[in-house]
């Protein structure tokens, strides 16, 4: 880790940042969502190539408990992938706001996941008023 | 404050760029999913299903499967770099970067080459 320490951030700003739990969760969550959202993309439109996405297809794939664990993982994973790395991108701008982006980022991040949890629960939990 | 422009920061600056744009889609994606599912049901999902399957969107399709190849295989090339790999050698990683993005790419065509030609 030494030497990530001396090289993170890459390319970017051309100075050293310290390691931190930030730091270390975009980068796992970077690597998870490669596979998460490689599935994603497989499971909608590669398993039955040539036909449209219907309603009752997903529906009966969210229906497995599988699915809906990976796909509550890939919320959570890439909510907090893609709101980490924006507020990465403010802080360095605009080092003074990096603590308010941070906040913000919290919070608008925890009402995303709860936006997309309430998508996913529609498929999990037949609603009534979604039968055909 | 300017920072000598590399190909190395060329790159690091479209990998933020690409994921700006991937975060954005994100959004209209679960716009998209929320105004059309969860008032209305099944009947309007699978009516914007057929919209959106046409060809102007399968082309932004296209279009965001290369903003996500891209931001996959160059992130996945800078975690690497954090962890070590290429230090010295950085031109290497990133030619191989690209061949790995190419690679991908090539095999996305092909799976997609039956329904261009059918």
């Amino acid at each position: 880790m030494a030497t990530a320490e001396r090289h993170s951030s890459s390319e970017s700003a051309g100075r050293p940042r310290p390691l931190s739990w930030s730091w270390l969760l975009q980068r796992l969550s970077g690597v998870l969502l490669i596979l998460l959202v490689g599935g994603h993309l497989w499971a909608e439109h590669f398993q039955q190539p040539g036909q449209l996405i219907q309603y009752q297809g997903v529906l009966a794939r969210l229906q497995q408990g599988l699915f809906q664990v990976l796909d509550l993982g890939l919320l959570v994973a890439v909510v907090f992938h893609g709101l980490n790395g924006l507020v990465n991108v403010v802080s360095e701008r605009w080092p003074a706001l990096s603590r308010a982006a941070g906040l913000l980022g919290l919070v608008v991040g925890t009402a995303t996941v709860l936006w997309g949890a309430d998508i996913l629960w529609v498929f999990w939990y037949r609603h009534p008023f979604l039968e055909l | 404050m300017r920072h000598r422009v590399t190909v190395g920061s060329r790159v690091f600056t479209f990998h933020r760029i690409t994921g700006l744009l991937i975060l954005g889609y994100l959004y209209l994606h679960l716009a998209l999913l929320s105004s059309v599912l969860l008032p209305q049901g099944p009947r309007d999902f699978n009516a914007v299903a057929q919209v959106v399957e046409r060809p102007p969107f399968l082309a932004g399709d296209l279009l965001l499967f290369a903003l996500l190849l891209y931001h996959a295989v160059n992130g996945l090339r800078l975690v690497l770099v954090d962890l070590g790999w290429f230090i010295r050698r950085r031109t290497i990683g990133l030619i191989g970067a690209g061949a790995v993005g190419l690679v991908v790419l090539g095999l996305m065509a092909g799976a997609l080459w039956p329904f261009v030609v059918r």
